[in-house]
């Protein structure tokens, strides 16, 4: 039925509704709270890191720094001529074997020793250097772009430390970069990368991006930490998710990146949550499980009685008391309708025997009357005979078919299986046939057309309308009979909006309409008196002979 | 809503979820030297195709379709070169833009042949790739022009009669061609004598040594068929001697190591290439500044060269219409490169202006327009 909800389906969304929706609810929270707590701890870890690298990479630096300043201020003292500066950069590197290599220059660029000993270089002139340059303009510590050295293929440093009239140019191995970065993110799931401050790799997890001298530049955290702009960040990098803290490492303009992949920071997470979602999952599945077997459970005995409510309904009262594999509550309600089956069964029995008995008393009832009116219309039978007198004979032959036509009522209602109604074509067949032979001349030739549909009617209007019609019908009998006019008389009946409409025509000549508007005639008065009684109307017309147009409601 | 209504929108997320993402990008391989000695004008030469391949995806791509580039590093050997081609040929590039050696390019040769794929080379000018009908197009002149032009020059200026050359037999492909080609010129324009010397830059070479034996021959003219820094290195040697003699240098030195480590003398250098630091057009202009920004550091010939490969790669690929081979593209169209027009001979060679470098106060000029 459209419009109603199904049981079915509402125990089915309720009950897998009720199980599912607190475990779902608990899945999101628990997802909240690991994803704010991994976000928060990740943050603290990548700070922490960065710092970490950065103040390492400064103090490498600030190292360099100080033996670079060292070195210079003791070459300048150790003597100026070549052999004693290889002499002096020999011990240095001997003391400090930091640099790769290192070499003093004069202000001319020519420089003037090597360490290790390159007679090669000695002599040469590396004015054209742009950080020499530098240093020699401004008389300070200028520091190069970092390039990948020839010599080492690694990612290469240079400083220039002015030393009295000569300058002391040390050359360093960045692959100690990576050293640091291994150190430092060993432990966790952070990447390291450094640049210079071109944007240029220094360090990277894949060392080959380095040697391939990659600029990250396009990246825009890349450009943010170059430029001062530094802190915590969540973006994607290399088409990856991650969270990184950045650092800008000065006077060499480098920066610091600390990144973590997200899906490896939040890896622990989906550990975590993969089993509990696939215990979720499974009890989801259970629930769902639970749930439809529960409804059959509970729909099938409902169905079962509506089964038994549809025969009760359709009058097979020997219902069963009991249901299969059912709950108690279902069985006493199964039990309850059972019982009250039997008692309407009971019930229904004993009112059909009183009906019939009923009915048995109304047919004799009928037949009684019907006897007696049969008994009346003999006695008027026997005085019609010893009659002569021809108007008084008239008015026993009327009375005698009024009689016969309300005695033909109760002899089709006890004939009939309804003793309520009667069909009323066989009715006004039964009694136009009466009529014509018991009224009309046997040497008049005319015919009847009868034409009824089929209807029931009750005694209430049966017995009007078949005086009705006795009175217009035998009155055009008589018109026949006396005038020899008519030829045929029609009776039509059907029914409409209803309403049953009867036509009785005779083909004789018209008489005057007023004799029926007003009439001074019992026979006419009668149907205008039964007329009004059925509640209908009538209508005489005085074309094509007579014709009298009835209609009540039925 | 009803329930198998909500069940199937809840199920089409779920499907639609779990969906990936295709890409329709168009991949473009770059394979060249970016590691090792000798490197520094070939990572010029991938920023620059980078670059380019950045500019394009931000104005929407090839027809509609990103670029995405994979970059291989062939290391400067020949086994490995191959290696990064079938590597790049299996993942489905539509070209190689690439080698940036000429021995590199050549040990690709029969590979790229055989495979029917279109490599597009931003600096190999071997004389070996040219002339032949095959896979293999090259945006930079051959080795023969580049060395007619060096020895018109040469002869134009300089006066004497003897001129030795010092050459790295690592690339010797390239650097033996060379000058083998600027021999036949020299000869043929202006009758110098011309002795060669070679050398192998990755053996640790001793420069004073091989200066000496060089100058031993008392030339006029020294020609320097070497990379960068090696190329400093012997225009030290000269400074050291304080011989102010005239050097003929070939586009591989062109880069900022040899003003780096060269010193004064380098400023005696010339070299015969292809792009003009003097030309200041527009695009070139846009070019530098860009790249400038994009990579702190200034664009060289080489970045040039990578730049236009990336360009014509991208209009070629642009331009190719279905059951059209790209190589015909390449072939029957002219491209507008950064300084002129580019377009290719039957053979896929370009012949385009060659100009004269010098190197005045730490930057590279044009000192000439050679052809």
């Amino acid at each position: 039925m459209k419009g109603t909800k199904s049981i079915r389906r509402v125990l089915f969304i309720h009950f897998t509704s009720a199980s599912l929706i607190p475990l779902l609810l608990l899945l999101l929270t628990l997802t909240i709270l690991l994803n704010r707590n991994i976000r928060v701890r990740a943050i603290e870890s990548n700070e922490a890191l960065t710092t970490s690298v950065a103040r390492e990479i400064r103090s490498y630096l600030d190292y360099i720094d100080s033996i670079g300043r060292w070195g210079a201020f003791h070459a300048r003292v150790h003597g100026n001529s070549p052999d004693e500066l290889q002499y002096f950069l020999s011990n240095m590197s001997s003391y400090f074997p930091f640099f790769e290599s290192v070499l003093i220059a004069d202000p001319a660029g020519i420089v003037q020793a090597t360490y290790p000993a390159d007679p090669d270089m000695v002599g040469n002139n590396i004015n054209g250097q742009p950080f020499f340059q530098s240093s020699v303009a401004t008389g300070k510590v200028q520091w190069s772009e970092t390039f990948i050295s020839t010599y080492t293929n690694s990612p290469t440093l240079a400083a220039v430390f002015p030393s009295g009239t000569n300058y002391l140019i040390g050359y360093i191995n960045l692959t100690h970069l990576a050293t640091i970065g291994k150190q430092t993110t060993s432990a966790g799931t952070s990447e390291l990368i450094i640049l210079d401050s071109r944007g240029n790799l220094l360090v990277h997890p894949d060392y080959q991006l380095v040697l391939q001298q990659y600029n990250f530049s396009q990246y825009q955290m890349v450009k943010d930490t170059l430029n001062g702009k530094t802190g915590f960040f969540d973006t994607r990098f290399e088409d990856k998710n991650v969270f990184f803290t950045s650092e800008r490492i000065d006077p060499t303009g480098w920066g610091i990146l600390v990144l973590q992949e997200k899906r490896e920071v939040f890896a622990i997470a989906y550990q975590l949550l993969f089993p509990v979602g696939a215990l979720i999952f499974l009890a989801a599945a259970l629930s769902t499980i639970l749930a439809f077997f529960s409804r059959r459970q509970v729909v099938r005995p409902i169905y079962q009685l509506m089964k038994n409510t549809q025969a009760i309904a359709e009058g097979r009262y020997g219902v069963s008391s009991e249901l299969s594999n059912s709950y108690r509550e279902m069985n006493y309600l199964v039990r309850t309708i059972s019982r009250m089956s039997e008692k309407i069964a009971r019930r229904e029995t004993e009112l059909k025997k009183n009906l019939e008995e009923k009915e048995i008393l109304l047919k004799e009832v009928h037949h009684r009357v019907k006897n007696n009116l049969q008994l009346i219309l003999s006695i008027l039978n026997l005085k019609n005979f010893s009659v002569d007198d021809p108007a008084t004979k008239a008015v026993l032959q009327d009375n005698i078919g009024r009689i016969y036509t309300i005695s033909q009522v109760h002899q089709q209602l006890y004939s009939s299986a309804d003793l309520a109604k009667i069909d009323i074509a066989s009715y006004i067949s039964t009694l136009t046939a009466y009529l014509v032979s018991h009224t009309s001349d046997s040497q008049h030739d005319f015919r009847t057309n009868i034409q009824i549909d089929d209807l029931a009617i009750g005694i209430d209007q049966a017995i009007p309308l078949g005086i009705i019609i006795f009175e217009l019908f035998s009155n055009s009998l008589k018109h026949s009979t006396l005038s020899g006019q008519v030829k045929t008389i029609t009776v039509k009946g059907d029914i409409l909006d209803g309403e049953f409409r009867l036509l009785i025509n005779d083909d004789g000549r018209p008489f005057d309409p007023s004799l029926f508007s007003e009439p001074d005639s019992l026979g006419f008065n009668i149907v205008h008196e039964l007329i009004r009684q059925l509640q209908g109307s009538i209508q005489y017309t005085a074309a094509e002979g007579n014709t009298f147009h009835i209609d009540f409601p039925l | 809503m009803k329930f198998r209504d909500i069940l199937f929108f809840l199920l089409s997320i779920l499907l639609l979820s779990s969906c990936e993402q295709t890409g329709n990008s168009i991949l473009i391989g770059f394979s060249g030297q970016l590691s090792g000695p000798g490197s520094t004008p070939s990572t010029m030469v991938r920023n620059a195709v980078i670059l380019a391949a950045e500019q394009i995806n931000e104005r929407g791509g090839i027809n509609g379709r990103p670029i995405e580039l994979l970059i291989k590093n062939d290391r400067g050997i020949p086994d490995q070169a191959l290696k990064a081609d079938r590597e790049l040929f299996a993942a489905g590039v539509e070209l190689i833009i690439g080698h940036t050696t000429s021995t590199m390019s050549t040990a690709v040769l029969d590979y790229i042949n055989e495979n029917e794929i279109v490599m597009l080379s931003p600096t190999s000018s071997a004389a070996y790739l040219m002339e032949k009908d095959d896979y293999f197009f090259s945006i930079f002149p051959s080795n023969r022009q580049l060395a007619e032009a060096s020895a018109e020059f040469a002869c134009a200026n300089f006066e004497g009669t003897e001129i030795t050359a010092i050459v790295d037999s690592f690339n010797s492909i390239y650097t033996v061609d060379y000058s083998n080609h600027f021999r036949r010129s020299i000869e043929a324009y202006c009758n110098f004598s011309f002795a060669r010397l070679d050398y192998d830059s990755t053996m640790d070479p001793d420069f004073r040594m091989l200066l000496n034996e060089a100058l031993n021959l008392d030339p006029d003219i020294l020609m320097l068929v070497s990379g960068s820094l090696d190329t400093a290195m012997m225009v030290q040697q000269l400074y050291k001697r304080g011989l102010n003699i005239p050097v003929i240098g070939v586009e591989w030195a062109e880069n900022q190591e040899l003003i780096d480590q060269g010193g004064p003398y380098v400023e005696n250098i010339y070299i015969s290439n292809l792009t003009s630091p003097g030309i200041r057009n527009t695009k070139s202009q846009k070019f530098r500044t860009e790249y400038f920004q994009r990579f702190n550091t200034e664009a060289l010939s080489s970045a040039v060269m990578g730049y236009e490969a990336m360009l014509i790669a991208a209009e070629a690929l642009e331009r190719k219409k279905a059951k059209q081979s790209l190589k015909e593209v390449l072939l029957g169209t002219t491209f507008q490169g950064l300084q002129d027009n580019i377009s290719f001979d039957a053979y896929g060679d370009v012949n385009r202006r060659i100009y004269i470098h010098s190197i005045r106060e730490g930057r590279f000029i044009t000192v000439q327009s050679a052809k």
